[in-house]
């Protein structure tokens, strides 16, 4: 079986494609596509460009409405919905708090004005007219971070892309936190993808078996991890407005790339009740909880 | 006949000549370039490296050793019989100048054994000596190897070639009918950061280059310091036309050598500029030059080199489709990152019809360097050298055993011819071909 793979940057990660039983022209004319559309969605929802749609929302929402394409409305409308669905779990405003945290150190003090900026953000100061497809902050210190969901939202593009083309077989992985089987692996059933342990990345700790669907996996940065440096990690807990820490990690499976996404963004910082409560949101969808403690022992369990 | 000049990369001599164990230091240096270099891909174009790896660290016998006269003792030539000191079955029998003060400094570096000569042409009527090496003002080359070689000698000698692209001819053409090894200064052959960078090129590692850019940037006046002034033309030759072509064959030519070297081929056509627009100090060569050198298949090497600003140093560029080896900074940098490791292993499961799980899924991956790639070294092993010491190890081994490494001739002449065409080019401020009758037959 002749397998072709391409591997290319995009949103500060990678981005690697795996084709069985296609031929390489095939291959390189979809390589090509599905390149320019991730960079196109990263030029368009990144926050770290200047000159994209979601920097210029940014910059403006606050003093007007701003008036949205029908895809921007389409991945503002669905942020807001995991927002409600997730009891404000999965919040894409909680980047003012991450910067704040990145220069401060976890104290009674910092705590304290970090829940004076939680205040002042939040899913709930962001306002989508549905009629008029515009969105308008509340809060001159609101800004959207889609985070993980923009990868979520590059991917899906992708696998549209490769429905058009009627690829009925690939394997993609963004990151390697989010993974979506199209079709069969060329020897069995749908694909196997399992999580790396995370002090030895080759051997797993979890298998999942994807039939057309994606795992996204949400929790403190591998490098970060391995590093032993870590203090403060990169999600913020929207309720508590505090960096998570520790070595953990939720791993989601969902035949929507965006559910999956979303969930296990939301999933990761949430106690078990609330986690319970987002679940009942999403049926048919298997999420699992990996905390290693101290001793680096590793607990896995479903979340249910 | 004097060569003042440091070593053309710009490095000092750094060799300790008390170093407490220098056999031991030259055979791991020499191991850990075989290590290096010794692959299938570079062994073949490294015919000489075999014998002397073999024999690093043993002392030279009698029936080994090779006897030199060398030819132009300034700093450059200096620097090479330093460099031929570490080379146990090197013996310099013989040295000349024609300028005391560095006739005196070669003798002193050959402990003082030397016959001293002022007349070149004193030194090669000895039947003695196996070899010559010249390191002399680049407009007495032509004259200078013409008679080595007819003089029965195997011949080294300095870069560039000469001063016209007839001349370079001659001399290739009198090498191949002396039946003796002519072997020009090209350094970076022997460098082991070259090496590297060739291999991968050779193995597809960058793709396709699709262009070279290069360029060689100083911040100095070029001058060296004049006891009197009857002795400037004689000491800074090298800003004076009659006895060189400035940039492009001190400078330039060593880099061109490199863009030959990976494109395997030479240039279809120069054009270029160059003026004085710093140093107005009486120079006749151009203190700045810019030039476009088109190669077969449409691609380039954009070159330049200044004297009056240095931030950006030296540099080859080659830049290819999958990315791009800077050879000076022993460096690479590939345009994709390396696929996910469980993507490689589902391939390899795949290939050999397994279906199994492959641990791949985690927290996001991260670039290690996410604001500057800062790209990957093309060897780990620190080997302090520019390739001249390796230079003189394997000239050495090929006089030995009379035979010269495929191809160097011809990259030395490419070099040098394409060096001299774009000074012409620029001369005459207009688009030069390669004509017809400089290609080697």
């Amino acid at each position: 079986m002749h397998v072709i793979t391409h591997t290319f940057p995009a949103m500060n990660t990678r981005f690697d494609i795996l084709l069985p039983g296609i031929d390489e022209d095939l291959g390189d004319y979809l390589f090509d596509l599905i390149r320019r559309e991730v960079e196109r969605t990263e030029h368009k929802l990144s926050i770290f460009n200047p000159d994209s749609e979601l920097s210029h929302i940014n910059r403006a929402a606050f003093q007007h409405p701003v008036t949205l394409d029908d895809e921007m409305y389409y991945i503002l409308n669905h942020c807001l919905e995991y927002n409600r669905q997730s009891m404000g779990m999965f919040d894409v405003t909680m980047r003012p708090l991450l910067e704040f945290w990145k220069s401060h150190e976890i104290s009674e003090e910092t705590v304290s004005t970090a829940r004076e900026i939680r205040k002042q953000i939040g899913t709930d100061k962001i306002e989508l007219n549905w009629k008029k497809k515009t969105v308008q902050f509340a809060s001159d210190k609101v800004m959207i971070d889609l985070g993980g969901l923009g990868k979520g939202y590059a991917l899906l593009r992708v696998k549209y892309i490769l429905k058009d083309h009627n690829i009925s077989s690939a394997f993609l992985s963004f990151g390697e936190s989010t993974i979506l089987g199209v079709g069969n692996h060329p020897y069995g059933n749908g694909w196997k993808a399992g999580i790396c342990d995370f002090f030895d990345f080759n051997s797993s700790l979890y298998t999942f078996d994807l039939h057309e669907q994606t795992l996204s996996v949400s929790g403190n940065s591998r490098n970060i991890l391995m590093r032993k440096e870590l203090v403060k990690g990169h999600i913020i807990d929207p309720m508590k407005a505090v960096p998570m820490g520790g070595m953990s990690a939720v791993a989601v499976v969902s035949a929507s790339v965006l559910d999956a996404e979303a969930l296990s963004t939301a999933l990761y910082p949430a106690d078990e009740e609330t986690r319970k409560k987002i679940l009942i949101n999403f049926p048919n969808t298997l999420a699992i909880n990996i905390e290693y403690d101290e001793q680096r022992k590793v607990c896995i369990r479903e979340i249910k | 006949m004097t060569n003042n000049g440091k070593s053309a990369s710009g490095k000092s001599n750094d060799l300790n000549e008390n170093q407490p164990d220098n056999q031991v230091t030259r055979r791991d240096f020499l191991n850990a370039f075989a290590a290096v270099a010794g692959t299938t891909l570079l062994s073949a174009s490294l015919p000489w490296l075999t014998g002397v790896t073999a024999q690093a660290g043993q002392a030279a016998s009698p029936s080994n050793r090779v006897q030199l006269g060398f030819i132009g003792t300034g700093s450059r030539g200096c620097y090479l019989l330093e460099l031929l000191r570490r080379v146990p079955n090197a013996d310099v029998a013989a040295i000349c100048d024609n300028y005391p003060p560095n006739l005196q400094k070669g003798l002193e570096l050959t402990g003082g054994k030397a016959k001293t000569y002022t007349n070149y042409k004193d030194l090669l009527a000895r039947n003695d000596l196996d070899a010559v090496l010249i390191a002399t003002p680049l407009y007495e080359h032509f004259q200078m190897v013409i008679d080595a070689l007819a003089a029965g000698k195997h011949v080294f000698c300095e870069k560039s070639m000469a001063m016209l692209p007839e001349q370079c001819l001659q001399m290739v053409q009198a090498q191949k009918q002396s039946g003796k090894i002519l072997q020009i200064g090209h350094q970076r052959l022997f460098d082991i950061k070259f090496l590297r960078a060739m291999e991968m090129i050779r193995s597809g590692d960058i793709g396709k280059i699709t262009q070279v850019r290069a360029y060689w940037h100083r911040n100095n006046d070029w001058r060296r310091p004049v006891p009197s002034p009857d002795l400037e033309r004689k000491i800074n030759w090298r800003l004076y036309k009659e006895y060189s072509c400035g940039l492009m064959t001190e400078l330039a030519s060593h880099q061109i050598q490199v863009a030959n070297w990976a494109l395997g081929a030479f240039p279809e056509s120069v054009s270029g500029s160059g003026s004085i627009n710093y140093w107005h100090d009486g120079r006749e060569v151009y203190d700045n030059v810019n030039l476009v050198y088109r190669y077969p298949g449409g691609i380039h090497l954009i070159y330049d080199s200044l004297t009056s600003n240095k931030k950006y140093g030296l540099e080859e560029q080659l830049e290819g489709n999958k990315g791009t080896i800077e050879p000076e900074a022993n460096r690479f940098y590939l345009e994709n990152p390396p696929a996910a490791p469980g993507i490689v292993q589902l391939v390899n499961s795949i290939e050999h019809k397994i279906f199994d799980a492959v641990p791949i899924g985690g927290p996001s991956w991260v670039p290690e360097n996410p604001s500057e790639d800062k790209g990957h070294s093309l060897h780990d092993k620190v080997i302090n050298s520019d390739g001249s010491d390796m230079e003189m190890e394997a000239f050495v081994a090929m006089v030995r055993d009379g035979r010269a490494v495929p191809g160097h001739l011809e990259q030395a002449y490419y070099a040098t011819v394409s060096a001299l065409l774009g000074h012409q080019a620029m001369l005459e401020n207009r688009i030069i071909a390669w004509p017809k009758e400089l290609i080697l037959q």
